[in-house]
């Protein structure tokens, strides 16, 4: 059975905007999935509704077997870690180390277990020298780790991480998505909103492309991202490697510079 | 829906008139209610102000939310009235309250009162833009730099409501529980929010100050100018004069000929 | 003609600049932000400012625009000389005359109920006459394409929009130095993208000077004619756009992500070829070049 399960999500807030138009699609334990489109397309409105902070207006999302309509979020908020996009707005204690303690005790995790786990992401994000400082005052991208390690040391069965490359220089995010990575790798489901594209191809196995409330595209990320009639219908810009094997006429559109230049090396070879 | 955003562009002479002249309008009458006190008159008051606005193409959903806001104090305010008050005739007698019927006209009057003022004061916001009370402030005195901070304060308030609201939702999503246990202890979970909330709404002030900075806020050396301006137009100074007229003359019938003061005969 | 532009004084002087923050927490060591930065940029030139969280950046975009020291404190050693005027004499708000701010966070930075208001604030303060503010307001908001939204609340617009009116406002004055911090961080493609045209189209409109502090190497190879690769408050590399993107391997190393350009050039180097290009048009043309020229080969040898 699918771990979460939605059928026909329509959403309309209350000033009338429909958001959502009639979304379906399953995901299974373990599934490494990303959500891209630009802004207004109805990327976190769709993730807000796993785990209950927004329900649907018709339509019906079942996320671990619990019917989100009839669920509340406390409960939700167990199988579903949402990292927010701006992660001033989860941070509030005094410290690093009671940030990350804070989930598994408000879940009643026992102190001993509690010691290890903040232990464990302090190590993973690199966090070990700032276990005492207080949160607000490191600067953005020590607070996106915080923020990230802080959802993570809850174990929630189901991570959603939105926009979490923000602020982050390239090492940063390649730090953070080393552990996201391997939460995933051991059995834990994630999603990633992010209307970077690089990165999702480097670290999703799924992805989805949104536009105005509905899903123009579902699969791979290579073949999502080479599917430049939808891309251009959500209105972005594919990624420049699949533009260029494009206006090169290649056979195969890629997303790796290493495959295209491997292409491209075989096709002038066969030519000189 | 916060002070700032309570204006609605319309074309109308109340939206015309020059804000020092709404201004002016406000601070002449708002005394004026305070001084009366007959029932009658104070209803007669509310109802001239609201069907001002009215004329003035405020729609009626935004006159009935500024109702909503004052209702419960409406309706508490008159009846707890008698409970404190009781000279005069008896009206009704139960247990050992005495309601008596210049108590209850006095309750109402207050009511109506607050009413009256309720509109008076949000008839200026309801009818003027943010950018023409900021310079009719600065051409009636008050420095830029002041009035400019209050309406930035002003335009402030939603934001903090919306960051406030996103950071509930941010703190729910982490397994927060704002409805569990009692009053103390719901209150005290909203402590973290307050916290969040008001760090974030400090960085946000903090880049707002330096983007004021750079757009040469506090510029010592020279004069500042202004795009925008209000005019006064003859139109204005007859309305001044009217409302002059008739406050004075309404000042005299109350404090020379005692018109008014009582809550249930007119004089 | 060389002679006559290098007659010119340079936009911004930097010599030996250091600053270091007064303590967040009392007690604790003033936090170093910049350790000897020097570099000079002339005028019109576009200068990207690219390396890893912390790499003092931001620091050096307040430096140029006098909110360090001024309104930060802290302790200030060396010189900044911007568009002629010395920032430590000369307050921000004298200095906002010549040097245009654009704030990374679109939301933060805008503060008028009207994109007019916002746009001739500069000019008011500044102190021009109403007929200038109102000419030079709707040349801005022209060159940001925002002219249809004059009249509207710039809190009701878009992330895209939000920053073009704000370098709207930037560009109100005229001035001879932009500064932008991170432009296009907080947007989403669609609203990056209405960035980068505006850029492109004030590259030729404008002959301010550019300063532009990006984690896109994209928009650096793009726009900029130097990069200035930070680190640690310290200035590593002030070189060429195209000498910096040569070596991915050093943009790597300074937590910026290579453009895929310039890192498929730097492969096909590695294989043989001798390709040197940054932007995708570069590479459509090398690479057809390259296709054709070996078809070329083959029809010669039949």
């Amino acid at each position: 059975m699918p771990l979460i399960e939605i059928r026909d999500l329509r959403h309309s807030f209350s000033d009338g905007w429909d958001a959502l138009n009639g979304i379906s699609l399953a995901v299974e334990p373990g599934d490494y999935v990303a959500l891209i489109g630009p802004n207004g397309s109805g990327k976190t409105t769709l993730a807000k509704h796993l785990n209950g902070l927004l329900t649907p207006t018709s339509g019906r999302v079942v996320v671990a077997g619990m019917d989100t309509r009839r669920t509340d979020v406390a409960t939700l908020a167990r199988h579903v870690g949402y990292v927010f996009q701006n992660p001033d707005h989860q941070i509030f204690c005094a410290s690093v180390r009671d940030e990350l303690a804070f989930g598994p005790r408000t879940q009643g995790v026992p102190a001993a277990e509690v010691e290890e786990r903040v232990a464990e992401e302090l190590c993973a994000f690199s966090l070990e020298g700032l276990s005492e400082r207080p949160p607000a005052i490191l600067p953005p991208g020590q607070r996106r780790r915080v923020a990230v390690a802080s959802v993570l040391a809850a174990r929630p069965e189901i991570l959603i991480l939105d926009e979490p490359s923000v602020g982050l220089d390239a090492r940063e995010q390649d730090d953070l998505f080393a552990r996201v990575d391997e939460y995933n790798r051991s059995g834990h489901t994630v999603l990633l909103i992010s209307h970077d594209m690089q990165l999702v191809a480097r670290h999703a196995r799924r992805c989805l492309l949104l536009s105005r409330g509905a899903v123009l595209a579902d699969g791979t990320p290579e073949s999502v991202l080479s599917d430049v009639a939808a891309i251009d219908l959500a209105g972005m810009r594919p990624p420049s490697l699949v533009l260029l094997a494009r206006a090169l006429a290649l056979p195969r559109a890629l997303l790796d510079v290493e495959q295209l230049g491997g292409t491209l090396l075989t096709l002038l070879e066969r030519h000189a | 829906m916060s002070l700032s955003e309570l204006y609605i562009p319309r074309v109308s002479w109340l939206h015309r008139a020059d804000p020092r002249l709404k201004l002016f309008l406000t601070a002449l009458l708002g005394p004026l209610l305070l001084l009366y006190n007959n029932f009658g008159l104070m209803l007669a008051a509310v109802l001239l102000i609201v069907a001002g606005l009215a004329s003035a193409g405020i729609p009626r959903e935004r006159l009935r939310r500024i109702w909503a806001v004052m209702l419960p104090v409406l309706i508490t305010i008159p009846v707890l009235w008698p409970l404190f008050y009781q000279s005069g005739p008896t009206l009704v007698h139960f247990w050992r309250i005495r309601v008596t019927a210049w108590a209850a006209a006095q309750g109402l009057t207050a009511a109506a009162r607050i009413a009256a003022l309720g509109f008076l004061s949000t008839g200026v916001l309801l009818t003027t833009d943010m950018r023409a009370l900021l310079r009719a402030f600065v051409r009636l005195g008050l420095g830029f730099e002041v009035a400019l901070t209050i309406t930035i304060a002003l335009s402030y308030v939603p934001r903090i409501q919306r960051t406030y609201e996103q950071v509930t939702e941010a703190q729910m999503a982490r397994g927060f529980s704002l409805s569990s246990g009692g009053l103390l202890r719901r209150a005290r979970a909203r402590v973290p929010i307050l916290v969040a909330a008001l760090v974030s709404t400090f960085r946000s002030a903090e880049v707002l100050a330096r983007a004021l900075e750079t757009r040469g806020f506090g510029r010592q050396d020279v004069h500042r100018t202004s795009l925008y301006e209000v005019h006064w137009r003859p139109s204005d100074t007859a309305l001044a004069i009217a409302a002059v007229v008739l406050a004075t003359a309404a000042l005299l019938a109350r404090l020379a000929l005692g018109f008014g003061s009582h809550p249930l005969y007119l004089r | 003609m060389g002679g006559a532009l290098s007659d010119r004084p340079p936009t911004v002087d930097v010599r030996e600049l250091y600053y270091s923050y007064p303590p967040l927490i009392a007690g604790e060591p003033p936090a170093e932000a910049l350790q000897g930065v020097s570099f000079s940029l002339g005028r019109g030139e576009f200068l990207a400012v690219m390396g890893p969280s912390g790499a003092g950046k931001t620091t050096l975009c307040l430096a140029l625009c006098g909110i360090v020291p001024h309104s930060t404190g802290g302790i200030f050693g060396g010189m900044a000389v911007v568009c002629g005027q010395d920032t430590r004499r000369t307050t921000p708000a004298q200095l906002s005359a010549r040097v245009g701010v654009v704030f990374q966070d679109p939301e933060s930075q805008l503060f008028t109920t009207t994109v007019e208001d916002e746009v001739a604030f500069g000019l008011e303060s500044q102190g021009l006459p109403r007929g200038e503010v109102a000419e030079r307001v709707t040349w801005a908001l022209g060159q940001v394409r925002l002219s249809e939204h004059r009249e509207r609340n710039p809190a009701y617009l878009s992330g895209g929009q939000k920053q073009r009116v704000a370098i709207a406002a930037a560009i109100a004055t005229r001035p001879e130095l932009l500064v932008l911090d991170e432009p296009t961080a907080s947007l989403d493609p669609v609203g990056s993208q209405e960035v980068v045209r505006v850029l492109t189209d004030l590259r030729q409109e404008l002959d301010s000077s550019v300063v532009m502090v990006t984690h896109d190497a994209e928009l650096a190879a793009e726009f900029a004619d130097r990069v200035l690769l930070m680190h640690e408050g310290g200035v590593d590399l002030d070189a060429s756009t195209p000498d910096v993107l040569a070596d991915p391997g050093l943009l790597v190393a300074h937590g910026v992500r290579a453009p895929a350009m310039a890192e498929l050039a730097a492969y096909l180097r590695r294989h043989g070829l001798p390709l040197r290009f940054h932007t995708l048009a570069q590479a459509k043309l090398a690479l057809s070049i390259e296709l054709a020229g070996g078809m070329r080969a083959t029809d010669r040898d039949s």
